[in-house]
């Protein structure tokens, strides 16, 4: 079998991934094997209060606190601001008694970052308002409730917008331990990297605390136009079932021979009030799905490269991350050599083309998946399928955190008995 | 009469419309011709306009904003045929729709309030036909515009539209005619703008439904074949509330307009804005039904020779036609009394029983003998939903109208006032002549383009003034006035002040209108009408620093007679009510201001509003 493992060189060392099963979030502690010893990363710590899995905040942290053994963490990466990726970090007292030596965080959460980009300005204010529009425990308050279009009032609809809003609730605690709380060991204060820290993807860098590691940045873009929702090309893979989506459709309801064939020379408005107008194009759902998705498009998209190994994170990144990954031969190339694939956005439609797949990523590459199947229309196809079958076809092992997954080549990870998660090894 | 073959322009300008929104009903007649004064439109290259009404077709939801080509309603072929064809796929009708219920709104008022009603400064309100994709419509204040919003009906569940189906809400006679009275409303009073106490929201809420459903119970083709229907019984006619029902299904909320025009709820039940403003619906509509069972009951009688029992089979076409004429024209009135009342109510935080005073005081005013007894069901309507003036002390209408000031409390201003009044009729002459003025100069003055200042700020604008108060617009006697009142403003001690519940300090806003009102002896009476409001500083519980208006409207005689002095409340009553408005306006469905910074919990959100309604 020609793996991507067993192509590898046959080195003692192993990079240790741990997936935890939080249900529907993220996190993940993985342990480098430096040449000056074993150094400790914690990718996100979240899940969705409406999807639990094996732990809560609490319970999560302290479980990493167990499995961290009084060693601290040297690196803690939050790849975007989504509550199933951070809720875990506003437990600041718990944080209190974890040293962290670096925060990653993606450029769009650094504070004042509207002043170099002001239309983060416009999906903060967004944020500000889904944080008052649905109660701490998911459920959605009267006013979104009613703000629902007739067309869209469902109690599916319902769920499925309270899933977004909650998700992008604003967790204040959380990112300001994240910005300004975490301490070092020694109690001085982490080092925080806001990536990319350059307009070049992919950005390239090193830090003191992963010796010997080269760590790629290939997303988020500068660029706010690879950060927007975006539909899935037709070239992507086959995406039966999958509704269309709303809010980005060209198809206006008259055709060119109504419109004025040149731009007016006397606008009864003029550019600033049209921007305002556009700005109520869609309803409650679509501003939420667009929220959902913009923050899903400000995921850091990381290769870590220790050694032979090649670990590509890629947070929730959607439609638009991926285009600018498959658009660019350099981050192409460096997506392609992974030895280890952390699957988007819980395995949804729109954050693995299976194009990347299907020509580009070695076949063998182990997977893992930290998901929640279950209903409603957000999680409809949730893991999506297509992409389960697309793994087995180039015999690519994968993990679920949810269950135990059927298919090929299991082997390479071990499940907690208690399902609480899934442990997997990537020689380096 | 014409005097020269040149005479040819016309005293009316017929368009016709979509009666009933032609998502909802597909059969019978759902077409109306409406009857607008004529005014000359002028073409822009993006937009067409009158004096009031500019109709500008932009459509930003895609990449790039769009703009669709204005329609020419002066084109020959067009004029000569009342408009185009109704059609839901001509963009240039949805154009033409727009203008025409929106002219015929303002003419409502026009005609209830017996002058021309003008937006700020005299500048035109603009209608977006197509503004954006999204199943809403408002009036956007700092824009000056009424924006509609379309959308795709569900491929699933699609109601009573086709699946997939694209849905205008311009389209709906309801839904523009309630977005343009929000805007009228916003003129007239621009502090129910600041939303000091429940009932404010939901008065502009109610309002707003009673004008777009009354309105559509004039139209008398409609009216008359729904009446043959349900065979002369409005409390029956199933169609008819439908009729009113229409406003909001495309916003998806027509079922529960449908409920609240039959509702019994009480005021006291409710807690909600959008519930309390669907009781003040209820009951004026309560009002109505009654008076049009009690004019129609005789001609039934008449019909059927005493019995007052109708015969089976289809009444006799000129019953209807009778009982049609008689619902119109109660319709009508209830309109007519309810915008009427607008010069009685105080300058800021209205609520319910100030709505209902001002009311029975401006139909007393006009029709003491009220023979209709329309103005009896309405405060009948009202008393059983718990709408009461707290202040009045009973419902009796001698208890309801208005009081008037101690003549010799104000005697020693009646000079002045008087003055006053003399101006007011002065510029009641000198805009008439600038209205009916051949209009080179007028190009320039209502030149469409933004000034600077428009976009600039972000959040809209709360407070704007009062019809006095655009200086560069005015015509000379308007100056003096303002003038003369800041100038007896200044003057007045401690006392008065607080007595129109102002203090020291400058007045922040002067609105002044005058007044003609016929009398029960058939004179014609000059009057005037002075707003005076002043922002008060209040710190919320929550040590929020917020300001909240105050003052009065003078209602003022010929003879210098302050003959109605309606005030807001006193503002150590009124801390509860601040509270509990901005505590609300948190919740706002997508209110933009929930959490930033500068948010202005007092401010109206127009469009939160709509999208709040509840189904």
């Amino acid at each position: 079998m020609t793996t991507a493992m067993a192509m590898s060189p046959a080195g003692k060392r192993r990079i240790r991934i741990r997936m935890y099963n939080v249900g529907f979030g993220d996190c993940f502690l993985i342990r480098l094997p430096t040449k000056d010893g074993e150094r400790r990363m914690l990718v996100d710590c979240g899940y969705h209060t409406n999807g639990k899995g094996k732990f809560d905040d609490r319970g999560l942290i302290e479980q990493i606190k167990k499995d961290l053994d009084g060693e601290g963490l040297d690196v803690v990466v939050a790849t975007h601001r989504h509550q199933d990726h951070i809720s875990g970090f506003g437990q600041t007292e718990q944080w209190k008694e974890i040293g962290v030596e670096e925060v990653w965080l993606p450029f769009t959460a650094r504070e004042g970052v509207e002043k170099e980009e002001p239309s983060l300005a416009f999906w903060n204010r967004l944020m500000d308002s889904a944080h008052g529009l649905v109660k701490p425990d998911g459920v959605l308050e009267d006013a979104a409730a009613k703000a629902l279009p007739a067309t869209k009032s469902s109690d599916e609809d319902k769920e499925a917008l309270a899933w977004m809003l909650w998700n992008a609730r604003t967790n204040a605690e959380g990112i300001a331990n994240l910005r300004r709380g975490m301490k070092r060991a020694d109690g001085g204060r982490a080092k925080r990297r806001y990536l990319p820290d350059g307009k070049k993807l992919p950005f390239q860098f090193e830090s003191p605390v992963l010796p010997g590691a080269t760590i790629h940045v290939l997303g988020p873009s500068r660029d706010p136009a690879y950060r927007r929702k975006k539909s899935v090309p037709a070239g992507w893979g086959v995406m039966a079932g999958v509704a269309p989506e709303g809010g980005e459709t060209d198809s206006l309801p008259f055709g060119p021979e109504w419109r004025l064939q040149k731009a007016p020379a006397r606008p009864p408005f003029q550019r600033k009030s049209i921007d305002m107008i556009r700005e109520f194009n869609g309803d409650i759902t679509d501003i939420a799905a667009a929220t959902d998705a913009y923050l899903n498009g400000e995921s850091l998209v990381l290769v870590i490269e220790l050694g032979a190994a090649k670990l590509l994170l890629t947070g929730d990144a959607e439609v638009g991350a991926w285009m600018k990954i498959l658009e660019d031969a350099d981050s192409l190339a460096l997506a392609a050599s992974a030895t280890f694939f952390k699957v988007g956005h819980h395995g949804s439609h729109n954050a693995t083309p299976l194009v990347f797949l299907d020509e580009h990523l070695a076949e063998g590459t182990p997977a893992m998946m930290s998901t929640q199947k279950g209903k409603g229309q957000y999680r409809n196809g949730i893991p999506r399928p297509e992409i389960l079958k697309t793994f087995d076809k180039h015999a690519m092992p994968y993990a679920r955190s949810d269950v135990r997954a059927e298919g090929a080549a299991h082997g390479t990870f071990e499940r907690d008995g208690q399902d609480r998660w899934v442990d997997c090894e990537i020689p380096c | 009469m014409r005097r020269s073959p040149e005479q040819t322009r016309p005293e009316y300008r017929h368009l016709r419309i979509f009666a009933i929104d032609p998502m909802v009903a597909r059969g019978g007649e759902h077409r109306a011709t409406v009857q607008l004064r004529f005014e000359e439109l002028e073409r822009r290259d993006a937009s067409f306009f009158g004096r009031r009404i500019e109709v500008a077709d932009v459509d930003t939801s895609g990449q790039e904003a769009v703009w669709l080509e204005p329609v020419d309603l002066d084109s020959a072929h067009i004029a000569m045929q009342h408009g185009l064809e109704p059609s839901e796929s001509d963009p240039q009708f949805h154009q033409q729709m727009v203008y025409a219920v929106a002219m015929r709104t303002l003419e409502q008022f026009d005609r209830a309030l017996g002058r021309m009603i003008y937006f700020k400064s005299r500048r035109r309100l603009r209608l977006v036909p197509h503004a954006f994709r999204g199943a809403n419509a408002f009036y956007h204040p700092k824009l000056r515009a009424v924006l509609f919003g379309y959308f795709r009906a569900s491929d699933e569940s699609p109601g009573e539209n086709l699946p997939g189906q694209t849905i205008f809400t311009c389209l709906s006679h309801d839904i523009v005619a309630h977005e343009v009275t929000h805007a009228i409303v916003d003129r007239l009073r621009p502090h129910f703008n600041i939303a000091t106490n429940p009932h404010v929201r939901a008065f502009h809420e109610a309002f707003a439904d009673i004008v777009a459903v009354f309105q559509r119970l004039t139209f008398r083709d409609l009216v008359q074949q729904a009446l043959q229907e349900a065979r002369g019984k409005l409390a029956n006619s199933a169609r008819l509330t439908e009729i009113a029902a229409q406003f909001g299904q495309g916003l998806g909320s027509g079922a529960a307009l449908r409920t609240a025009l039959c509702s019994t709820k009480r005021i006291q039940d409710v807690e909600e804005e959008h519930d309390l403003g669907e009781v003040l619906l209820a009951a004026i509509f309560d009002g109505f039904q009654t008076t049009f069972d009690r004019r129609s009951a005789d001609l039934i009688r008449i019909a059927t020779g005493g019995s007052g029992i109708l015969p089976e089979g289809a009444l006799h076409p000129d019953l209807v036609a009778r009982l049609t004429a008689e619902c119109v024209r109660t319709a009508q009135g209830v309109l007519t009394m309810c915008i009427r009342a607008f010069d009685y109510l105080p300058p800021a935080d209205v609520d319910f029983g100030a709505f209902l005073r001002a009311l029975v005081t401006a139909d007393w005013e006009l029709n003491p003998l009220d023979e209709s007894g329309l103005r009896a069901a309405i405060i009948e309507g009202c008393r059983r939903r718990g709408i009461f003036a707290m202040d009045a002390g009973s419902l009796a209408v001698s208890a309801l109208l208005l009081d008037s000031p101690p003549r010799e409390a104000w005697s020693d201003h009646e000079p002045e006032f008087q003055k006053w009044v003399d101006l007011a009729v002065q510029i009641g002459a000198q805009q008439q002549r600038s209205d009916t003025r051949e209009d080179d100069d007028e190009a320039d003055l209502f030149a469409s383009g933004e000034r600077a200042s428009d976009s600039k700020q972000q959040a809209p604008e709360v407070v704007s003034s009062g019809s006095g108060d655009s200086a560069d617009r005015d015509v000379p006697a308007q100056k003096q006035l303002r003038a003369a009142i800041l100038a007896w403003f200044a003057g007045l001690d401690a006392e008065k002040r607080a007595e129109l519940r102002l203090s020291a300090g400058d007045l922040g806003t002067v609105g002044f209108h005058g007044s003609h009102r016929v009398t029960a002896d058939g004179t014609l009476r000059f009057g005037l009408v002075v707003q005076l409001v002043q922002m008060t500083p209040v710190t919320l519980a929550s040590g929020e620093a917020m300001s909240f208006p105050t003052g009065a409207t003078l209602v003022i005689g010929v003879n210098g007679k302050l003959r109605f002095l309606i005030r807001t409340k006193a503002p150590n009553t009124r801390k509860a009510d601040l509270e509990r408005a901005a505590a609300l306006a948190t919740t706002n469905a997508l209110g933009w201001r929930l959490h930033g910074a500068g948010r202005d919990p007092f401010a109206v959100d127009y469009r939160g509003m709509h999208e709040g309604r509840p189904r």
